[in-house]
């Protein structure tokens, strides 16, 4: 239980912003990086440490971001009932709401990629969330950034 | 201007998140929500034994002489039970994934995942019909016959009449519906699987 408390204290904003990146809608991200802690919690006592606990938690984190895919779109988005959901935060504004649109704009797994890459995750171990080569994250990540740089000068035009 | 890389991360982690929701709460409502997808699932299978106990009721308190539909009551039976199962989550665990392996095996999983399921609908669905459809055939003869000639065939003929509305019409309107949200989400799963591919 301790582990945890730890566990959520200290990866609930890291989880929240990863799901925003990926879905940019505050209500719909915070269900997904609910439902992220809910596994997490389900999991944690078969978790053996054989990669860092943050690697393992961000392989939840987008996996859960991706199975909103194959959600069947009839059904109530969340299984979580309402009492849970706290007041969200204001809708982003500015140039992070723009961020993240651009990245929500991206395709889906490069959303995530984008995402574990500015939340500062070592490419070697985004690698290892995603299940491809430390060098196609590293041209990915590249091919990425200068979308996200395209983008940023058309809003800085605006 | 933003046209480096410390500068998107400086933006993204000056980003507000959204307060995390009390702990014991969030584990708690997710131990209710299990609960509810039991009880549910309890509740399925008790109808599923209610239909069976029905079912027997009646071949007891009608005493059916022909083989025609014993065969029949046994495979009207089947088509339930199938339809029960297929609509209560009772075959969720054929579908469960593994939530912490890596972003590229999960999304094949999903795929794999998808498409047993819609192959299973599909199946199902034709199993049902063809069960219910001979099944309610082949018990009428029994009581047909007692009728007489002229009312067997007219009783016959408005049950051959309801299964071809069936399964003509109804049958291949749920299909679309249930197997649309279910194609879509395939067709954008091998999209995304293509992505990692590149």
């Amino acid at each position: 239980m301790e582990d945890f408390k730890e566990i959520y204290e200290q990866y609930w904003s890291r989880v929240y912003r990863l799901c925003m990146g990926y879905l940019n809608d505050p209500a719909h991200a915070q269900d997904v990086a609910q439902e992220t802690f809910v596994t997490v919690w389900e999991k944690l006592p078969q978790f053996r440490g054989e990669s860092a606990i943050g690697t393992w938690i961000f392989r939840i984190a987008s996996n859960q971001c991706l199975r909103q895919i194959a959600r069947d779109k009839r059904m109530p988005r969340s299984a979580m009932p309402t009492e849970v959901e706290e007041k969200t935060e204001a809708a982003p504004e500015g140039k992070i709401a723009y961020l993240y649109k651009a990245i929500s704009e991206l395709p889906e797994t490069d959303r995530i990629i984008i995402s574990l890459e500015l939340e500062g995750l070592p490419q070697a171990e985004i690698a290892v969330v995603v299940g491809i080569s430390e060098g196609n994250v590293r041209v990915k990540i590249h091919r990425i950034k200068d979308k996200l740089t395209q983008k940023f000068k058309q809003y800085d035009r605006q | 201007m933003i046209d480096n890389n410390d500068e998107l991360k400086s933006l993204w982690s000056t980003a507000a998140t959204a307060p995390a929701p009390d702990m014991s709460r969030l584990l708690h409502t997710a131990e209710n929500v299990r609960l509810k997808a039991r009880n549910k699932m309890i509740w399925g299978n008790l109808l599923l034994i209610a239909t069976s106990v029905f079912i027997a009721w009646i071949w007891i308190r009608y005493q059916p002489q022909m083989l025609t539909t014993k065969i029949g009551i046994v495979m009207v039976i089947a088509s339930m039970v199938i339809y029960i199962i297929a609509s209560t989550s009772s075959l969720q665990f054929l579908f469960r994934s593994e939530p912490d392996m890596d972003a590229a095996s999960y999304l094949a999983q999903l795929l794999r995942l998808k498409q047993k399921q819609e192959y299973l609908q599909k199946t199902i669905m034709t199993a049902y019909y063809i069960l219910l459809s001979a099944g309610m055939a082949l018990y009428m003869i029994e009581y047909a016959t007692m009728l007489g000639r002229r009312y067997g065939l007219i009783a016959y003929a408005v049950t051959f009449g309801w299964i071809a509305l069936a399964w003509f019409y109804i049958r291949p309107r749920t299909a679309r519906k249930q197997l649309r949200p279910l194609n879509e989400a395939i067709e954008q799963l091998e999209e995304v699987n293509r992505q990692l591919r590149d």
